[in-house]
């Protein structure tokens, strides 16, 4: 599978240089691959019998997990791509995040990805899923606004990890191209983080279309800036997380200095989420709502308590400056915003709709598998692309071996 | 000229003679139903039926009292369904009819969700479906037709007309009815008014209609959000820019500091 260093010599031949199979399987991986697997099985029988018999979806529930999670909740966790780009370019200090960046920008990368092909899948006619881009749509829905916000980010995501292709190649005008590259990338970054700031925002208005038919736990009049604030938290949070497991796993640095400087502006920010959610509940005069025993309220406790309490206390106090702190700090906002999203698109939107709704097993399996595989991507492209971890000269001249499995 | 209906449902007596016209005359097929506690049937409007009448059996001061209510798309004069819609495939027409435009749908749903009464259904049994739901029969209208459903009415339960004077219909009939009538025209504000409307002769949360609904017309609730884009953009731009000449002049100063010069 791995090419032999033979074909070094043979390079300058071919268009683009690339050791494709630098990518190591290993126990872990495999599973991966194998829900992964799944998922596409579950995608091609949803091709064939339509989207009634492969979901739980019906006239009472039109969106399910494909669209709450595979969209409304996988768009944030590509946050991590404008976060860390607005933090590596435009903040003082800024360029020692530059192998953050690049991961947090390659993750962002295949989490936009794949929520256009997962959603291809959701959307009854999937071979339409570029129709709102070629033939236009309605400038009036938070829906048409947020395809082509991801549209035009995802070219700006191609010029902030292309560089790491660019690198691999020995010809001198593909360095040239790279390096003028390099001069105007900031204004991509800006470009990126302007159709974050719209999109991310939007996929909160999404639902304010139901006004307050939403259960009045997760009514907010401005519903969109709370999923905007808590992307952006979730952008440093879950970056976190992808250092922590990335560390690990390769057996790189952690590291923990300029992570746990960021700690704290994930903290200010969901609590600045949390008072002012709070605030509006009770302005609404629904701040009562939280004592009234229901399922609703059970989970909504559990949303802030685990989602913003938790992460709040972590990511405020000395345990910032440990790794185990800041994994589980940032996997806690992380959860939280997750928690949002499906407490804000299930919980708060079923008992409104009078919906019936259980997810199949070939949705779930969709819906895991692609997760699943997301992963797997992120780990071919890091071993393909090495320059994703670090400098060069640091690293080992062997392929990497993975060794966290 | 904007078209409407109104409903009386105090002459409503349930004959479903609209289902049935309905059915013809949108070439919808046959579904298999069941019976529930009342004589709803089909139970649940869906893609291949686009009105029902609604029983509603409820005991009141010890009297059964037995409704019947016309459902079906209420075509919004500001229509949440249109407002959301992606493709632009939904659309309110000069006539009044809220029409889909199954040429343009790419199947997303945003309409079921945004839409307070829950109209339009979907063909989920379908691999390639249609968003499906009641268009005021857009074509009948421009033929100089009255929709499938008034034209079948008996008992001129359902009357089609321009809005306005039907509205004004309405209260003309609430006022002369001296108490007959419930005073309420249900759609004059409701979801920002419709152009279906309804009187009814009983409570109208006997009826089947939906009496929670908002009386602003809700595109507004995305719409506040949508309008302060670029406010939000032009701010995320100051920010940003902003902090790129701070971190600038810092690092230059930093350098400065360190004797180095500008670099």
């Amino acid at each position: 599978m791995s090419t032999t260093s033979a074909t070094s010599t043979k390079q300058p031949t071919r268009l683009l240089r690339l050791e494709w199979w630098r990518w190591r399987m290993t126990p872990g991986k495999a599973l991966l691959l194998a829900l992964f697997a799944a998922a596409a099985v579950a995608a091609v029988y949803r091709l064939f019998v339509g989207l009634g018999p492969a979901t739980g979806l019906n006239d009472s529930m039109p969106w399910g997990l494909w669209k709450i999670v595979d969209v409304v909740v996988v768009v944030p966790m590509g946050a991590t791509g404008f976060v860390m780009a607005f933090v590596r370019y435009f903040t003082p200090g800024g360029e020692r995040y530059e192998y953050i960046n690049r991961r947090a920008v390659i993750w962002a990368a295949i989490m936009y990805l794949s929520m256009g092909v997962r959603l291809a899948f959701d959307i009854g006619i999937p071979w339409r899923i570029i129709n709102p881009i070629v033939f236009g749509g309605n400038l009036h829905s938070p829906l048409f606004e947020i395809a082509w916000c991801v549209f035009l980010y995802l070219i700006v995501l191609f010029f902030e990890n292309i560089s790491r292709v660019a690198e691999e190649q020995k010809r001198p005008w593909v360095h040239r191209l790279d390096h003028a590259l390099h001069k105007i990338l900031p204004g991509f970054v800006l470009v990126g983080i302007l159709l974050s700031t719209m999109h991310h925002s939007s996929l909160g208005t999404l639902f304010m279309i139901t006004g307050k038919r939403m259960d009045p736990l997760w009514y907010h009049p401005w519903l969109n800036y709370v999923f905007l604030l808590t992307s952006i938290a979730t952008g440093i949070g879950l970056m976190m997380v992808i250092e922590g497991w990335t560390s690990t796993y390769y057996k790189t640095r952690f590291e923990t200095g300029l992570l746990a400087r960021l700690a704290p502006w994930t903290a200010g920010i969901l609590t600045f989420v949390l008072i002012w959610r709070l605030g509006a509940m009770a302005l609404e005069g629904n701040l009562g709502q939280i004592f009234v025993p229901r399922v609703e309220t059970a989970l909504w406790w559990g949303e802030i308590l685990l989602g913003y309490v938790a992460p709040i206390a972590i990511l405020f106090s000395k345990a910032r400056f440990t790794k185990k702190g800041l994994v589980t700090g940032g996997l806690l906002v992380t959860l939280g915003m997750i928690a949002l999203r499906l407490n804000v698109g299930f919980t708060s939107l079923m008992d409104a709709l009078g919906a019936q709704y259980t997810p199949t097993i070939p949705e779930i399996l969709f819906t895991v598998g692609a997760t699943a595989g997301t992963v797997v991507i992120y780990t071919w492209f890091v071993e393909t692309l090495p320059s994703i971890l670090g400098p060069r000269e640091q690293q080992p001249t062997e392929p990497l071996e993975a060794t966290g499995d | 000229m904007a078209y409407g209906m109104l409903i009386d449902l105090s002459k409503c007596m349930g004959c479903r003679g609209c289902q049935v016209a309905c059915k013809q005359w949108n070439d919808l097929p046959g579904e298999q139903t069941t019976l529930g506690s009342d004589f709803t049937n089909p139970q649940k409007r869906s893609a291949y039926t686009w009105t029902t009448i609604e029983w509603l059996t409820t005991e009141v001061d010890g009297r059964t009292v037995s409704t019947f209510t016309k459902t079906g798309c209420l075509h919004c004069l500001q229509p949440a369904c249109e407002s959301v819609c992606i493709a632009g495939a939904i659309h309110k027409q000069d006539n009044g009819a809220v029409t889909i435009d199954h040429d343009k749908c790419i199947g997303c749903r945003y309409c079921q969700l945004g839409c307070p009464f829950g109209v339009p259904k979907y063909e989920y049994d379908q691999v390639v479906p249609r968003m499906q739901k009641c268009n005021l029969c857009y074509s009948r209208i421009e033929a100089g037709l009255e929709p499938a459903c008034a034209a079948t009415c008996p008992n001129d339960a359902i009357l089609f007309g321009e809005r306005d004077e039907l509205l004004a219909l309405a209260k003309e009939r609430i006022a002369a009815g001296n108490g007959r009538y419930v005073d309420h025209v249900y759609g004059e504000h409701e979801a920002g008014g419709t152009s279906v409307m309804y009187i009814s002769h009983v409570p109208l949360d006997l009826t089947t209609l939906n009496t929670n609904v908002t009386t602003e017309a809700v595109p507004s609730f995305t719409w506040k959000a949508m309008r302060q884009l670029p406010a939000l953009v032009g701010s995320a731009a100051v920010l940003s820019l902003g902090l790129l000449a701070y971190s600038n002049r810092r690092a230059r100063l930093e350098a400065e500091q360190r004797g180095g010069g500008a670099q």
